[in-house]
């Protein structure tokens, strides 16, 4: 369900390897995945899959798997039609930016079938049909109370057969948590100052900010009883440190005029700050300076 | 009455005088020009109005201009430019101002006024109408300039930057016009916040500034018109150097030194920083 760089990268991969596929797509992308495939550019080549696509989840019927790929600002009407896809032994993996997705998913569906993953790579669509994947993708999942289902196991190796590096975790909402830290503060501050983490962050006060932005989520994650590591904010600003020049994605929408994620990101931040008493002072700025924002030009 | 300019404005005077388009009317005039203060040799007033970020460069370039009875009157933004004359010159040589108009260079050589008020306040550091300020007063009114010599010339500088630095500072945090983001209740609970911020500091340097000025100041950004832009907001635009120092990175300095907090300041300062030597080649 979704078939942006995340959807559309593992979608055209797991197809490529011989699964039954069905990508669930809008607008002109999903008019050019139905009349010339799906292409994925990859950091080592390129595969071009004959896939099946459509808009209405209902043609598709029940799944053993559904992978959930929407930007976070569409949940709101998306989830309800995942209700057709949905039989007693499906599992759903959402791979969502924030740490909100598989709670929201559970109140409609069922906790039981859920399975909080997180993505880890850089993809994107290219032009309609087309997907690039710059950073070559890996998936973490796992179930929230830790059962190492045969379910999970079964999925992993469908992953891995694949060609997509995937790992179970045992505690997902680290994992999540790991990823939303970061994430929320980088996307806030590099949106916020129009600028890419390379350059944003050879200014000490930038820095300070973006640890600051950092702190207050972790905060936030320890509060709700998310077990984060200690260190987590300085291993988290050598890794960005690290990391080749890039923009990000919420940078990118932004600038593009398009919707972004700030509601799942620094807006769920001060949502979840408030509701255990955590403050979140640079989270609360950011959200406030880009709002007038969050729903794309003119919105 | 010698102008100190550069590059093409500098040559366009030098050539053909110098226009002003005023809202109704305007003028040419013959003026001298130069880049170089050393032609000019001392003066009875240097009236230092360059951009804030040139005054590195620009202040010890005065000094010939200085001689034992030589004045500086600054018409910066910020709260600082006085000081750092001050540095170099003496404190006693200076008489902090500002001014209060809309003014740009339209083309080499030419200067529009695009508001019709235009209005300078100026005088001495401690209060006193003094012979020289009382001087130049006259001497600016007999030019049909309309200055205020002012008994808390501080106070007049930290009330312009009280409204200034959320005006410019959030306009470019939002990349919205003052009046465009102060319409979301999270623009107007930004601009409060800021606005105390900056009374915060100005009272701890010995100006009070209070709630009726924070009232105040957000009642002008509740007038301003919905497309009117800060000058530092159509700098961010265009790509040009900012005055970040002077308008925003001047609560959160002086702050430090005071013991105030200034959070959202150095919030605004922070996500600036990047763009604070403008973007060349950006239009």
């Amino acid at each position: 369900m979704g078939a942006g760089g995340v959807g559309g990268c593992l979608g055209g991969l797991l197809a490529k390897a011989g699964n039954d596929v069905s990508l669930i797509a809008r607008g002109e992308h999903l008019e050019a995945l139905r009349e010339h495939g799906l292409k994925v550019i990859r950091p080592g080549g390129e595969i071009i899959v004959e896939i099946q696509a459509t808009g209405d989840p209902s043609e598709v019927g029940q799944v053993d798997l559904v992978l959930f790929t929407v930007k976070t600002f569409q949940n709101r009407h998306v989830i309800t039609s995942l209700k057709s896809l949905m039989g007693p032994e499906t599992s759903v993996i959402t791979l969502q930016n924030g740490v909100e997705s598989h709670e929201q998913l559970s109140a409609v569906l069922g906790a039981s079938n859920i399975l909080p993953g997180a993505y880890w790579a850089s993809s994107h669509i290219l032009s309609p049909g087309v997907i690039s994947e710059d950073v070559e993708a890996r998936v973490s999942f796992g179930a929230v109370d830790d059962t190492e289902s045969l379910r999970a196991l079964d999925i992993r190796k469908v992953f891995r057969d694949a060609g997509i590096e995937a790992e179970l975790s045992p505690d997902p909402l680290r994992v999540l948590w790991e990823k939303f830290v970061v994430l929320s503060a980088l996307s806030g501050i590099t949106s916020a100052a129009q600028t890419r983490p390379k350059e944003l962050l050879q200014f000490p006060d930038a820095r300070k900010m973006f640890c600051d932005a950092m702190e207050e989520a972790l905060a936030v994650g320890l509060a709700k009883g998310v077990d984060l590591p200690a260190n987590l904010v300085r291993d988290s600003l050598n890794y960005i440190d690290g990391l080749p020049d890039f923009q990000n994605t919420m940078h990118s929408d932004y600038e593009a005029g398009r919707p972004t994620e700030l509601d799942a990101l620094s807006g769920a931040v001060i949502r979840l700050g408030n509701q255990i008493g955590v403050k979140t002072p640079v989270h609360g700025y950011l959200y406030s300076v880009l709002l007038p924002h969050k729903d794309g030009a003119g919105g | 009455m010698t102008l100190i300019a550069r590059g093409a404005h500098l040559q366009a005077i030098q050539e053909n005088g110098l226009q002003v388009i005023e809202p109704k009317g305007g003028y040419s005039v013959k003026v001298k020009a130069t880049d170089d203060p050393s032609q000019v040799g001392p003066v009875d007033l240097v009236i230092l109005s360059v951009k804030t970020y040139q005054n590195e460069q620009a202040i010890p370039m005065m000094k010939p201009l200085i001689e034992r009875d030589s004045t500086v009157i600054t018409l910066q933004n910020g709260v600082e430019s006085a000081e750092e004359v001050g540095q170099m010159y003496g404190p006693e040589r200076v008489l902090p101002g500002s001014a209060y108009l809309l003014c740009n260079i339209d083309s080499p050589g030419v200067v529009r006024q695009r508001a019709p008020v235009a209005r300078l306040s100026f005088g001495e550091a401690n209060g006193n109408r003094s012979a020289r300020a009382i001087a130049f007063q006259d001497a600016f009114a007999k030019a049909g300039i309309e200055a205020d010599l002012s008994e808390d010339v501080m106070r007049a500088l930290w009330s312009k930057l009280l409204y200034n630095t959320p005006a410019n500072g959030l306009a470019c945090a939002s990349r919205l016009t003052p009046k465009a983001f102060f319409e979301f209740a999270e623009g107007r609970a930004l601009f409060e916040a800021a606005f105390q911020e900056v009374a915060s500091v100005a009272t701890a340097s010995g100006v009070p500034l209070g709630d009726i000025d924070v009232k105040g100041a957000m009642g002008l950004v509740a007038q301003r018109p919905l497309d009117g832009k800060g000058s530092m907001q159509a700098d961010l635009e265009t790509g040009k150097p900012l005055e970040l120092e002077a308008i925003v990175g001047s609560i959160g300095r002086i702050g430090r030194r005071m013991n105030v907090a200034t959070p959202l300041m150095d919030f605004v300062y922070a996500l600036l920083l990047p763009h604070k030597n403008g973007h060349p080649g950006d239009t």
